[in-house]
């Protein structure tokens, strides 16, 4: 790798307080109250690079201002077409990713790396590279490569083969391609490029997989050594249920803020998180047990615990068992409480399970069959998952562990025998419990592949084996970002899709898997419906797939108590239950 | 949840009432006031709320509320603090999640770095003497027979200087004001070990009492450290046994002396004739005479767990930080010494879970 050498300009600058819009580089710039505090001033020096038909560069990033900056959060944006499409599969690594300080003077160098697919169209691509600092973009970089198609057999011919005519926004497609020499013979492997006309109305891979954005007539080209053929399609807009949201009722919590919950037969649970700020307001220390029997949740009980955080609850699938998690309790034990729910309405606690492994905070868990999968807070290689034989609710034993390496274990999803893990920044991890794919068990568990993706940080999953899909998300990085990654192949996860929003991130998911609806919590924009139905690729909220939004509360920035603020959704008995961190449990019926 | 979020709890936490801040109890002026009027600093990190306090020594309020977490929408406990030797920088640890060490330029309180400690956690953080180089425990309640590491970093750039595989549950790592070296509170394994200033490498090992318990099985629990200005005396609290215990650099017990139930930190006032120690089982604070290593006063701080101790520069105060209960906030009391009984100035609420605790006088004009 060689240094890209260029002109050095400021991108983008946010100016701190008292640095107004004349802060565009010079050292301590003077307000009407005299010299302003210290500013960081972030470059990236060339400020955009052109790779070429290189995949790895080094760059610089400066500091011209007159105060330090740091962290400095080097994230990449998403690899596209000019026209602005992402591609699926395609990223941009940086090393170091994160720069603990940059001093008024200093320079450090970044190693830029791309990554691509195999099947990647010939043309030119461009990336983003931002350098942000609390949350705050100070400086960006244009990254352009090209790919280039090789030279290959003089091309007599192509023809596409493949549906033509109509389909709807988000169906996904695939051609064919059949490329002849100059002798009318079959070119073995032909090197061929994909693009729709025009550019943005729709995505293709190389591999000719392609999926409508818009709506009306479009092209797709297959072209190889100068050769093309052109199939024309016409795009319906997408038909999704029709409908709204439409909100029943509210249980609300205004002592605690509302953390995660779980609905099982006639009883909803909801875990309650850190310390709230109002009168009468206390500490995440209780789960609150409603009854659903006449709809409207009615609080019949809580349970109590030291803990400041309960952050999660899951309940058996026979509804008999509950367990609760403790984070921040007095007695610095932390663990689980598994509770008895033979009444479900009055939980009995069966044992407060604290051992050293899981004293540093249980953060999350799930229950499968005789196993409690539990997420240990901490990044050392004793925290992460443990698995505990909870055959005797009384007596739990750890079977097993599992660290991923590095960063730390946020949640954990188990069906099939398959254990997915969202490790932040290490990624997604599944890991074999009993499904055979690696010989793992619970008691042995094994991995079975992972997904990294840079710059997204993991925090929750959703697997859908039917669809062979699982759903990420990342809750802190904005634009808010769900990624589907493709595991029909468990031991080479490959993402495929996305929904993004911009300004708000996703918390935690639910899919009715039936019908293909996927509901998301966006924290302060509420819950959201998409249809995730077939095949998925590219940006599905470019493809006429949203169906509804929640507004049981107004919205904002979670910053008040009455704002929105979604935690989780979970469909149960026909209705949609969501727990809101500010207010409460939430009764939706999904009137599509 | 997240970033937004935080700003809920940083905008309406001074304002509301349980939780909220309110000094009471004001009694006097303590420990604050530079020549030019400007305020000494008193800083206290939040665990759960994931934010370090600005306090004003001399009444309690609450200044300025300062987010720390990087993954605000997770609690993950900061813990330490420290502010450098010139008051124009402080640095504080995250326990969990990702452990990492932050500085803040004090002016403004505005962050200026973060480096992540690729450690298994990240207790408490002191300063050497010239301000340069940063000691990093990596006390993890999961090993306890394991050892945890000590790690150097250079406060300038923030780089991870050296690190050193140390011992069981190593939550303090103080240097001595007169030599350096770093001594390490070993608490899961019932040990000191004194590390060299550069490299930290193993000067000496030794346990605190003749009987020590297993790797991850304390009987002692030694937690927190005070060195004399001369380096002559280490001031060890055990936490497991109600008492602070003294050692001389090469290990060799000069004294003992019985404390208030689970002392946790302890400081030493500046002409080393007080130790003070935070009692987290019954809630006082112990006023220690250190030339006859006997107790002078028992504080009832009227609060619950004390935590961190830290004295104001002529030792006429002293700030402890108690972390309250899952029903009640954490405090922040000032007891001010004196030659008669020692006084409660002042009890602040200061959120959940306070635990550490920094003073340093109001910067030069």
């Amino acid at each position: 790798m060689s240094l890209i050498d260029g002109p050095s300009r400021v991108m983008f600058v946010v100016a701190f307080a008292g640095c107004v819009a004349a802060c565009s580089g010079e050292e301590t710039p003077v307000g009407p109250n005299g010299p302003a505090e210290p500013a960081p001033v972030l470059t990236f020096e060339p400020a955009s690079v052109s790779l070429g038909a290189e995949r790895n560069g080094v760059i610089r990033i400066r500091n011209s201002g007159s105060g330090a900056a740091g962290p400095v959060d080097l994230v990449p944006g998403a690899v596209q077409l000019p026209g602005g499409d992402a591609i699926p599969g395609a990223g941009l690594s940086v090393a170091p990713s994160t720069i603990a300080t940059l001093n008024p003077g200093d320079a450090r160098e970044l190693a830029i790396s791309l990554t691509l697919p195999g099947d990647l169209a010939g043309g030119n691509y461009d990336v983003g590279l931002e350098a942000r600092v609390g949350g705050e973009t100070r400086a960006s970089l244009g990254v352009a490569f090209s790919v280039t198609p090789p030279v290959g057999p003089a091309v007599g011919s192509v023809a596409v083969t493949g549906p033509a005519g109509e389909l709807m926004q988000g169906d996904v497609v695939a051609f064919s391609v059949e490329v002849l020499d100059t002798d009318g013979i079959p070119v073995a492997e032909p090197q061929v490029s994909w693009s729709v006309v025009p550019a943005g109305a729709g995505l293709v891979t190389g591999a000719g997989r392609f999926v409508a954005y818009d709506a009306g007539t479009m092209r797709v080209v297959a072209e190889s050594q100068g050769a093309t053929d052109t199939v024309t399609i016409s795009a319906v807009a997408r038909s999704v249920p029709d409908g709204q949201f439409r909100t029943l009722y509210n249980a609300a919590v205004d002592s605690r803020y509302t953390s995660d919950h779980w609905e099982s037969g006639a009883t909803a649970y909801s875990g309650t998180w850190s310390c709230r700020g109002v009168p009468g307001g206390a500490c995440g220390d209780a789960l609150f047990v409603w009854d659903l029997s006449a709809g409207e949740p009615v609080l019949a009980d809580s349970v109590i615990v030291d803990a400041r955080v309960v952050n999660d609850i899951k309940v058996s699938a026979d509804g008999r068992l509950g367990i609760l998690t403790h984070e921040h309790s007095d007695d610095m034990q932390n663990g689980i409480t598994l509770l008895d729910l033979a009444d479900p309405n009055h939980p009995e606690v069966i044992v407060r399970f604290a051992a050293p492994d899981l004293s540093p905070g249980v953060h999350n868990v799930w229950i499968e069959g005789d196993y409690a999968y539990v997420v240990v807070d901490g990044t050392a290689a004793s925290s992460g998952l443990r698995i505990l034989d909870i055959r005797d609710p009384a007596a739990p034993v750890i079977v097993a562990g599992f660290y991923g390496g590095s960063s730390f274990l946020h949640d954990v999803y188990v069906r099939d025998g398959l254990a997915f893990l969202s490790h932040w920044d290490a990624g997604l991890i599944i890991l074999d419990v009993g499904n055979g794919v690696k010989g793992g068990s619970p008691s042995a568990p094994r991995e079975v592949g992972r997904l990294d993706i840079p710059g997204y940080w993991v925090h929750n999953a959703w697997y859908w084996p039917e669809a062979g899909y699982v759903f990420l998300g990342d809750e802190i990085n904005l634009p808010g970002r769900v990624r589907i990654v493709d595991v029909s192949d468990p031991t080479s996860p490959m993402e495929v899709a996305s929904i993004t929003k911009s300004g708000a991130a996703p918390h935690n998911f639910w899919l009715d898997e039936q019908r293909g609806i996927g509901y998301f919590a966006w924290y302060e924009a509420g819950v959201q419906a998409f249809d995730v139905s077939g095949d998925l690729l590219g940006s599905l909220e470019r493809q006429g797939r949203f169906i509804a939004e929640s507004g049981y509360a107004p919205g904002g920035a979670c910053v008040t108590a009455s704002q929105q603020c979604a935690w989780a959704p979970q469909l149960h008995a026909g209705k949609l239950y969501v727990s809101d961190m500010n207010t409460g449990l939430w009764v939706l019926e999904a009137q599509f | 949840m997240r970033v937004v979020e935080r700003a809920l709890l940083v905008a309406l936490a001074p304002a509301l009432g349980v939780w909220g801040c309110s000094s009471d109890d004001v009694a006097g002026d303590p420990a604050g006031t530079g020549a030019d009027g400007a305020v000494a600093a008193l800083l206290v990190t939040v665990a759960v709320s994931d934010e370090v306090l600005r306090l004003d020594p001399r009444t309690g309020a609450v200044l300025a509320r300062i987010p720390l977490d990087p993954r605000p929408s997770e609690s993950d406990e900061p813990h330490g603090v420290a502010i450098a030797p010139g008051g124009d920088h402080w640095y504080a640890t995250l326990a969990h999640g990702e452990p990492t060490l932050s500085k803040f330029e004090t002016k403004g309180d505005r962050l200026v770095g973060r480096v992540s400690l690729r450690a298994a956690g990240a207790a408490r953080v002191e300063l050497a003497r010239n301000g340069e180089t940063a000691f990093v425990a990596d006390y993890d309640r999961s090993r306890p027979g394991e050892r945890g590491e000590v790690l150097a970093v250079h406060t300038r750039d923030l780089g991870v200087t050296a690190r050193a595989r140390v011992c069981p549950g190593p939550h303090h790592a103080l240097p001595d004001p007169a030599t350096g070296r770093v001594a390490v509170a070993c608490s899961l394994g019932d040990e000191i070990v004194v590390l060299s200033a550069t490299g930290l490498e193993e000067v000496v090992r030794f346990p605190v009492d003749s009987v020590p318990g297993e790797p991850g099985a304390p009987r002692f629990k030694p937690l927190n450290l005070a060195w004399s200005a001369d380096g002559q005396r280490l001031y060890v609290a055990l936490h497991l046994a109600d008492r602070v215990r003294v050692f001389d650099p090469a290990g060799r017990m000069i004294g003992d002396v019985a404390t208030g139930g689970r002392p946790a930190q302890l400081a030493l006032s500046p002409d080393g004739a007080t130790l003070v120690t935070a009692n987290r089982a019954d809630g006082t604070l112990s006023v220690i005479d250190t030339r006859e290593l006997s107790e002078r006063a028992r504080v009832d701080l009227e609060a619950e767990h004390p935590h961190g101790v830290a004295l104001d520069g002529d030792g006429s105060t002293v700030f402890v930080t108690c972390e309250g209960s899952t029903v009640r906030p954490g405090r922040t009391v000032a007891v001010r010494l004196g030659p008669g009984e020692p006084e409660i100035a002042w009890s602040t609420e200061t959120g959940p879970v306070p635990l550490g605790v920094a003073w340093a006088p109001a910067p030069n004009p």
